[in-house]
């Protein structure tokens, strides 16, 4: 406890020289710090080994998943990060102090001590997390989930490396999720709270932190095909089942149900053998007995459908299971190698399908749509979905992206008190 | 509940399969196991059209099976999804309701997801709880008192528990045996005060009880500072379970309060476990090995009757385990002819010598990570 203690002291020391850093100096030290994720031999092949070690999962797919990540958060894309959140930050602190004039935007500054709490369904959340609220130039306590022990861990040692100055404005901690004398220690020691996680975890930390908090997840997201999907080369289902198969289909951006005009059971029998190729190259980590039973569960309506109305594709390895049926809702099968290829509805039905889970929706991964999927593409756009993007990069988001809708670092800079 | 008219299967109309199952169940020894399954498997997959379609879709083409091991498992909660019923009546019949339609009690996904089970006619069912709850319950009397925390049939006709539970009052409770637990709860006053007749009586009780409600029932005890010493042969048979509740009492504990809040030892206590889905109930030998004198001094198991059997299977692959080692339930339940005798449970545990030893349940755990239950992205 007295180290905790001394710990959140300590970031609570560093925070001022952290604040008065120039925008230059922040930028290049996080860049030389992702560099030494990025060199071989560096910490995305240590982390994507320790990954695969600690949750089961395939060491090719967590490095694809981590070059993807770093690759997303170049120095270009940094820069545009930070100019983004402070425009953002600025209309936020507009509409709360609409009497007061705003501060320059490159005076914004977050709270001085921030702690994120990390969802684990996800390899290395730490990293864009931290950086997050290094950008926001607030010290940042990172809180590791129990999925991913050691990527928090990384994630200073490489900035301790690179640049000091923002490494000494990093801690991690490590609690049990849930204990509330060290959650009340912890949160009642810092300014912000930003926490990402399933809904029991943030049911019990919305009960215990009151303002100064800003949570993320759960949400889910889905794909929307055009009628040319039928002349789509062996490539391009490959890149769908790729998008699938990333971090073993748990993140919020993987597609766990693809809305698809024509036959929804042609396309799932061409999906299928795509996705066991996937896991060939990257063998996806077993499952728990409640996760396989769900599947199970799952399934076996569609195992028992009459083939007019559905159907269920399930490989001899039964890795993957993909369903399909001529009934458009939003009913997902559970998030452990489960896809859903149902029938795309109208126009008017499909927005009024995603308006009924839109508070529920991450992504929308669109593809092949034609002149005569302007109604369709209409309808996406008006419900108001935070990512809309190709199916086959849905989950490659840049730098920054707005997570749940909403940008992460403007709430940490409209919430600090800018730079005298 | 079906209307008790109508023409329904009975003696002369059942098909050959049914009738072998319930002749082997009211006397296991004139046929074997392996070949009954068979013959009844065969049924089902002609008949049953979802589950033959299920099967079909796994590569199973043919029913004619080399042996009952290679019979397709349905989920249990296939139940929620289907009518999965082997009874096709003839056209221009009476009826085509079943005789009863049991329901899953729907703890953990709602009323609306219930699982159904339908049966044609009980007369399976009627065979085949009977000889096990007296082999195990009442291997050293005929009759005994009993005081039932399990609502009978009057109040919960779609409960296949309070089913048995009724029939079991009916056929084997001596003068003086009722229930104590209504649509209001545990009558806790009756509780107490029933068991200090049956102490000043002097006279064997048997409790019957889910592990919920006997935990409850115990609650109130100790929180009236009453503790009873229950007269030698008195007995508890619980069941059920904390399937889905919020609390949930390790075995061992709930053995210890029995004990010290009842005096009723641990060779007194038989666990049932039994499920919607299936008409057969398996139960703990503890008392039948303690009055037989073969205490075997085993981990607590789960022993099928001679019509059923347990298979463990991999979660994952589905293919099955060597004994003592953990995975799914799966039973094939004979008394289960005329609907689907495989069905894959959610819970987990391991082989044991005759029997398996119950671990826990696979609930559907709540999704990991930005995942997300159905209900939730339906939600208004």
């Amino acid at each position: 406890v007295t180290d905790r203690r001394a710990g959140i002291t300590r970031l609570r020391n560093v925070a001022p020289a952290l604040r008065s850093l120039s925008d230059d100096e922040l930028l290049t030290g996080l860049d030389r710090a992702l560099d030494l994720w990025r060199a071989p031999g560096g910490y995305a092949e240590r982390a994507a080994r320790d990954l695969a070690l600690h949750r089961g999962q395939s060491e090719t797919m967590l490095r694809f998943g981590l070059d993807r990540l770093l690759a997303a958060h170049s120095l270009v894309a940094l820069t545009s990060w930070l100019a983004d959140a402070r425009a953002e930050a600025g209309r936020i602190r507009a509409l709360r102090h609409a009497q007061s004039p705003p501060p320059e935007f490159d005076r914004f500054r977050g709270p001085l001590v921030v702690a994120q709490v990390l969802a684990g369904n996800v390899a290395a959340l730490a990293v864009p997390a931290g950086i997050e609220a290094l950008l926001a130039r607030s010290a940042v306590l990172l809180k590791p989930a129990e999925g991913d022990p050691s990527t928090p861990a990384f994630f200073k040692e490489s900035l301790d490396r690179a640049a000091p100055a923002l490494g000494e404005a990093v801690a991690v901690e490590r609690w049990k999720g849930g204990d509330t004398a060290v959650e009340a220690e912890v949160f009642g020691a810092v300014d912000f709270v930003m926490a990402s996680g399933d809904r029991s975890t943030l049911d019990s930390l919305s009960r215990r932190i009151e303002g100064s908090r800003s949570f993320r997840g759960p949400r889910v997201s889905i794909g929307m095909v055009g009628m040319d999907w039928m002349h789509a080369p062996a490539e391009w289902w490959g890149e769908v089942a790729r998008e699938i198969a990333l971090w073993d289909q748990e993140g919020c951006l993987s597609p766990r149900i693809l809305f698809v005009a024509g036959d929804p059971e042609r396309f799932a029998r061409n999906l299928a053998p795509a996705l066991a190729a996937w896991h060939a190259r990257w063998p996806a980590r077993r499952r728990t007995a409640q996760e396989a039973s769900s599947v199970h569960a799952f399934r076996a309506p569609y195992e028992m459908a009459k083939p007019a109305h559905g159907g269920c594709i399930v490989p001899e390895d039964l890795a993957w299971t993909v369903v399909w049926d001529q009934a458009p809702s939003l009913i997902l099968g559970p998030p452990a190698r489960v896809v859903r290829v149902t029938l795309r509805p109208s126009p008017r039905e499909f927005e009024a399908l995603l308006a009924s889970g839109r508070e529920s929706l991450q992504a929308v991964g669109l593809d092949h749509l034609g002149p005569a999927d302007l109604d369709w593409r209409r309808g996406v756009d008006r419900v108001g979905i935070p990512r809309i993007v190709p199916l086959t990069r849905i989950q490659d988001p840049p730098a920054g992206w707005w997570a749940d809708g909403k940008s992460g670092l403007a709430e940490l800079l409209a919430a600090g008190d800018p730079l005298e | 509940m079906a209307a008790d008219h109508g023409i329904r299967p009975g003696p002369g109309s059942r098909p050959p399969a049914v009738v072998r199952a319930l002749s082997f169940i009211r006397d296991s020894r004139r046929d074997r196991f392996e070949d009954v399954a068979l013959e009844v498997f065969a049924f089902q997959f002609g008949h049953n059209p979802p589950y033959r379609r299920l099967c079909e879709r796994r590569g199973l083409r043919d029913p004619d099976l080399d042996t009952w091991e290679l019979i397709p498992f349905v989920p249990a909660a296939a139940f929620q999804s289907a009518l999965l019923t082997s009874w096709s009546p003839e056209r221009g019949s009476a009826t085509t309701e079943p005789e009863r339609v049991f329901l899953t009690s729907g703890t953990s996904r709602g009323q609306e997801g219930r699982g159904r089970h339908a049966l044609p006619e009980l007369a399976l069912y009627r065979a085949a709880w009977e000889e096990p709850f007296r082999r195990h319950l009442l291997p050293d009397r005929e009759r005994i008192l009993m005081l039932s925390l399990i609502p009978g049939e009057d109040v919960l006709p779609q409960s296949s528990l309070s089913y048995m539970v009724s029939r079991i009052l009916e056929r084997f409770s001596a003068p003086g045996s009722r229930v104590l637990l209504d649509r209001q709860g545990l009558d806790a006053a009756s509780f107490e005060r029933s068991l200090a007749e049956v102490v000043e009586r002097r006279e064997a009780v048997l409790l019957l009880g889910t592990g919920l409600g006997m935990l409850a029932a115990l609650d109130s005890l100790e929180n009236g500072g009453r503790r009873f010493r229950l007269p030698e042969g008195s007995r508890i048979l619980d069941t059920g379970g904390f399937k889905g509740r919020a609390r949930e009492v390790r075995r061992e504990d709930l053995l210890a309060r029995y004990a010290e809040l009842l005096g009723i030892p641990r060779t007194h206590v038989v666990g049932e476990y039994g499920m919607t889905e299936l008409s057969s109930q398996f139960y703990e030998p503890t008392l039948r090995e303690h009055v037989e004198g073969t205490p075997t001094g085993e981990p607590r198991i789960y022993v099928a009757p001679p019509w059923a059997r347990t298979r463990v299977l991999d979660p994952e692959t589905l293919r099955p385990l060597p004994p003592g080692a953990t995975g799914l339930l799966a039973h094939m339940d004979l008394a289960n002819a005329w609907t689907v005798s495989a069905v894959l449970t959610e819970d987990i545990g391991f082989l044991h010598h005759e029997g398996f030893v119950l671990e826990g349940r696979a609930r559907a755990a709540e999704l990991r990570g930005c995942s997300l239950a159905t209900e939730e992205l339906l939600r208004d």
